[in-house]
């Protein structure tokens, strides 16, 4: 149990508790808070990077089912997000996003994310992104960068 | 001027700076010296007021009405009511200012329009056409806000609710225990392996190396017959 887990939790603050690792490639470019998150109608988890400068939360769409993008009307919530520098047109979806915890419970919260549409052949160059609109919006978090521990719950 | 029915044809680009300055003080220069012209120094009197409006639309309002317009207070009436959102909301050209304030990117003027508008007496599709406008200016919050109070107002109509649906706010659907599956320990070794792996696709289940492929159906096709897939970590390494 991390340090501030008994406080937070008595106090209601938060439900769980996430460790995180502090970067999420080689060459340690991409420094920040990194979690493991489980998506809708994926088995495995993945990790995605915190950043509450994202107005959404983005993800690689390979790791979005088809069904899930195909539910929206094509002409539909197109948005247009500039990610380090670059334009990438998407469709906003609304799917389970659950924060994978390492302590209390981790709740599956019913989010809207981006989904950059890409061209066929064409690779996602970006980490996952756990972003502010519809979804870090409404959660209540404390990070501790003593013990790597990202406190969490819902509003 | 006539609704245009899909934010499709109303098309993205915007106009750019340099044009909207250009295209800006040909109008600024053309529309004093034509109150010069028609009206002397009371017409000129006018110009400190006009150098003020930002939106092209107005402007060639001003400057199209010039040649007709019998006082120095009617041109005056064209400008206050060309600026006046209620004004549009009660007429035919809504939309037609929409697209005006997204194509010069007037974030503000853009969300107090959505606010004076009354949207129960307006269609459905135009409500969702200022969403999808409201998205592509970077406004989630106003396009959240809007979607919902489309859901409440239409409730017949399918891309309405489709819209609120998506659009909401996050909603807490349940909680599950954390179980210990040893995902930080897998996020830890692919960190600690990750220059081997560069641009690859990796798996770790428990801390403990699974697979790697150059793209993720690879890898997918590679694991999928692993057992305790919800233990395995799948990461691409950047």
């Amino acid at each position: 149990m991390k340090q501030f887990t008994e406080v937070f939790f008595s106090h209601q603050f938060a439900v769980a508790m996430a460790t995180y690792t502090d970067h999420i490639s080689a060459e340690k470019r991409f420094p920040g808070i990194v979690l493991r998150l489980s998506l809708e109608m994926r088995p495995n988890p993945i990790r995605a990077i915190v950043d509450t400068g994202s107005q959404w939360c983005i993800f690689d769409p390979a790791f979005i089912d088809s069904s899930i993008i195909e539910s929206v009307p094509d002409n539909m919530f197109v948005e247009r997000c500039v990610i380090r520098g670059t334009i990438y047109t998407g469709k906003i979806v609304r799917m389970n996003v659950r924060i994978e915890t390492d302590y209390g419970e981790s709740p599956d919260i019913d989010a809207t994310v981006f989904v950059p549409l890409l061209e066929p052949g064409e690779e996602w160059p970006h980490p996952n992104f756990i972003g502010l609109e519809g979804f870090l919006n409404r959660i209540r978090f404390a990070v501790d960068p003593a013990e790597n521990a990202f406190y969490f719950g819902p509003v | 001027m006539q609704y245009v029915g899909n934010v499709e044809h109303i098309g993205i680009a915007r106009t750019t700076d340099p044009h909207f300055s250009a295209e800006c003080k040909v109008l600024l220069e053309s529309i004093e010296m034509v109150l010069e012209l028609r009206f002397g120094s009371a017409g000129l009197s006018l110009m400190p007021e006009i150098r003020q409006i930002r939106f092209l639309h107005i402007l060639r309002s001003v400057h199209s009405a010039l040649r007709t317009v019998e006082t120095v207070e009617d041109v005056r009436r064209i400008y206050a009511t060309a600026s006046t959102p209620v004004a549009a909301n009660n007429g035919n050209d809504l939309m037609a200012l929409f697209n005006t304030y997204f194509e010069e990117e007037a974030y503000g003027e853009f969300e107090d329009l959505t606010k004076a508008v009354d949207w129960s007496t307006r269609q459905p599709d135009e409500m969702l056409d200022v969403i999808q406008l409201a998205l592509y200016l970077g406004m989630p919050r106003l396009a959240i806000d809007m979607a919902q109070e489309a859901g409440k107002l239409f409730p017949d109509h399918e891309k309405a609710q489709k819209s609120a649906h998506i659009l909401a706010p996050p909603v807490v659907r349940g909680m599950s225990p954390a179980r210990p599956r040893g995902l930080r320990e897998s996020s830890d070794w692919i960190d600690k392996h990750a220059r081997q792996f560069k641009g690859q696709w990796v798996a770790a289940r428990r801390g403990e190396f699974v697979a790697a492929a150059p793209t993720f159906k690879e890898l997918e096709s590679m694991i999928k017959r692993e057992p305790d897939q919800d233990s395995i970590l799948v990461s691409k390494v950047l």
